[in-house]
């Protein structure tokens, strides 16, 4: 009986995510009649594409133990070599585009890794390097896009889905398999949970932590295809604070921003749990400046409970090995 | 503490010129800097420029000294301009009160935000990054639903037309809080026990609570302190400035944090100095100026500051590798 009540319980509290999207789904659902419709949730989940493609890069470079500020810039910079080199076909403009993006995060990695930079420092530094160099070269005005058939990627859809959220699942199965079926990935836990010791069971640490930096980036210059595209037109200024919704999102889902746990499938959720409170203010007709209130009292909400679970967690696991020592003695 | 001088003397010449060269570098570079500006720009090397200078990095200068602290105990403020930016808009509204009343507000309110994060990251030890990018969030979010997203105009007070633009001996008033602000952090930093006791904190915290110091109030009260000069800062911005707009103010954090790593405060806590601080500040004033006197577009300027910024810690973990090898 007890046994039963716990496993319900702990089935709960592992699942806490789920619950809070379906409270959330239901009360908004009552308050707002138009709020339970295909239309209004496939807007809701188009929405959040952009953010959740970067959230499930960022898990994996969390997990790792390092975080990235620079994917809003990466975002941006992304568009502007797009549409800048737009003349030239669009071929070439999407693989540029893709390869500057994630030529910053290899940039990043370099500056992390072999610089031994602070992350924080390194990834702000080239924020504002790259920030800088996108208002630059697009003279701080948007560019407008002149290739008809790119807005495909961004507005387009196969099977009534739009391409985005194709693109979405797609990113989240790929790296949802990396962290649970692959040597790399199964390595990022190891060195986010102990640099040292993932070091002295022979994991090269160096090459690892410089390829989540580049996959967080190449997630981030996906983003800023879309969102390029869903516009049809790039500019610098693209996505401000961008960077904290996703790293928060990460977090909301179970990733510690200490390093070593967390996963995709927790990344999701909060990605969903924030896209639905967003959706909300607006639904209630919520002031732009309380809707940034809003979301700084969410991350930092976010972070208190982490914070504090984690201690607990880490209490608990000493208590316990304490007690399995006392009955053995 | 014998022990250590006993060491030093046993240093030979060249293991002697190696530690002074790699810590005095950044004057070096200042120097060199100075020269190359007052050859390429015949209007550097005026009287009425240097006052500009004064004038320009005054409130940088105020809020580099909280931020070097803040980092020397391993941490840093990310909403530091917040900060500044809230109370002035504080500040400004309440003018209509009188200078007395708008003042000790505004410097109650940020040292109150300086108090929130000091909580959270001193006492419930929650990651200072994730906690002060949050608090920049809604630190900005309150000074624009304050303030209603529109800039305020401050009102012609005696006292800050005081501040911002006259001077005493030749020297603009500014400079005076500038300098008074340096040499009260560096007392508060290297003439005190607390300040010892925030160098141990930053090196190593677990070592330096088992030495029996109360850590998470030292770090606590960095932030307070942070909070504080923050909002002194802003007082003497919004005497500057007519206008109030909370966007510009948040430009001021990256060219803060860009000053005290040049000065070479390390960010992984513990090492540094206002002394630091000071050239950095320094490096930092003479190239700003330097670059819109040389008439370089506003977006490279940023770009240039952001290299800068990526240099300077490059450069500081090549200099502590250095000196671990001598």
């Amino acid at each position: 009986m007890k046994k039963s009540a716990n496993t319900i319980k702990n089935f709960i509290i592992n699942q806490k995510l789920l619950f809070i999207i379906i409270l959330l789904i239901i009360i908004l659902s009552v308050v707002d009649r138009s709020f339970f419709t295909f239309r209004s949730l496939t807007s809701i989940i188009d929405h959040i594409t952009i953010n959740g493609i970067m959230a499930a890069g960022m898990t994996m470079l969390l997990i790792s133990g390092c975080f990235d500020l620079s994917v809003g810039a990466v975002l941006s910079f992304t568009g502007i070599i797009t549409f800048l080199l737009q003349p030239y076909g669009i071929f070439i403009s999407v693989i540029g585009g893709l390869a500057a993006g994630t030529g910053i995060g290899a940039l990043n990695g370099l500056l992390v890794v072999k610089g031994k930079i602070n992350a924080f420092i390194a990834t702000l530094g080239s924020m504002i390097i790259f920030r800088g160099l996108g208002l630059g070269l697009s003279d701080s005005t948007p560019i407008k896009g002149r290739i008809e058939g790119f807005t495909k990627l961004g507005q387009g859809s196969i099977l009534g889905i739009p391409n985005p959220v194709w693109i979405l699942i797609i990113t989240y199965i790929a790296i949802w398999y990396i962290l649970k079926y692959t040597k790399f990935g199964r390595n990022d836990y190891a060195i986010g949970g102990n640099v040292l010791s993932a070091r002295l069971t022979g994991i090269n640490v160096n090459l690892n932590s410089f390829l989540y930096f580049v996959v967080v980036s190449f997630t981030a210059a996906i983003a800023g295809l879309i969102y390029c595209s869903r516009v049809n037109t790039a500019s610098a200024v693209f996505g401000p604070g961008i960077e904290m919704w996703v790293i928060a999102a990460a977090v909301l889902g179970g990733t510690s921003l200490f390093g070593g746990k967390g996963g995709v499938i927790g990344t999701i959720q909060g990605v969903i749990i924030l896209g639905i409170v967003e959706r909300a203010m607006v639904v209630f007709n919520v002031d732009t400046n309380y809707q940034t209130l809003v979301r700084g009292l969410v991350i930092l909400a976010v972070v208190i409970t982490d914070t504090i679970v984690s201690r607990r967690q880490e209490k608990g696991y000493m208590s316990e090995s304490f007690g399995a020592r006392a009955k053995t003695n | 503490m014998s022990d250590i001088t006993a060491l030093e003397e046993r240093l030979t010449f060249k293991q002697r010129f190696a530690r002074f060269f790699f810590s005095q570098t950044m004057l070096l570079i200042f120097i060199v800097l100075f020269i190359a500006i007052s050859i390429a720009s015949d209007k550097f090397l005026t009287s009425r420029n240097f006052f500009n200078i004064i004038r320009q990095s005054t409130v940088l200068g105020m809020m580099a000294c909280g931020m070097t602290i803040v980092i020397i105990g391993k941490g840093i403020d990310l909403s530091a301009a917040s900060i500044l930016a809230l109370c002035a808009v504080v500040n400004v509204m309440l003018q209509k009160y009188g200078y007395f009343t708008s003042v000790t507000t505004a410097i109650l309110v940020g040292t109150a935000c300086g108090l929130i994060n000091g909580y959270l990251i001193g006492k419930v030890k929650a990651n200072f990054i994730i906690v002060t990018l949050g608090t920049q969030i809604l630190f900005t979010a309150t000074a624009l639903i304050i303030s209603g997203g529109r800039n305020l105009k401050s009102r012609p007070e005696p006292l800050f037309s005081y501040i911002g633009d006259e001077s005493i001996l030749g020297i603009p008033v500014m400079g005076y809080f500038l300098a008074a602000t340096f040499i009260l952090f560096g007392i508060l930093l290297h003439r005190t026990i607390s300040g010892r006791k925030l160098f141990a904190t930053g090196l190593n915290e677990r070592a330096a609570r088992v030495a029996g110091i109360n850590t998470s109030n030292i770090i606590m009260t960095s932030y307070i302190i942070n909070g504080f000069i923050c909002s002194v800062a802003s007082v003497v911005l919004t005497s500057r400035l007519p206008r109030v707009r909370v966007g510009t103010a948040s430009e001021y954090l990256f060219d803060v944090i860009t000053i005290v790593v040049l000065g070479g405060t390390a960010l992984t806590g513990g090492v540094g100095g206002i002394v630091k601080t000071l050239v950095g500040l320094g490096i930092f004033a003479i190239i700003t100026n330097g670059m819109s006197l040389l008439g370089i577009p506003y977006e490279f300027q940023q770009m240039i500051k952001g290299i800068v910024l990526v240099l300077a810690v490059l450069y500081d973990e090549f200099n502590r590798r250095k000196r671990l090898l001598y």
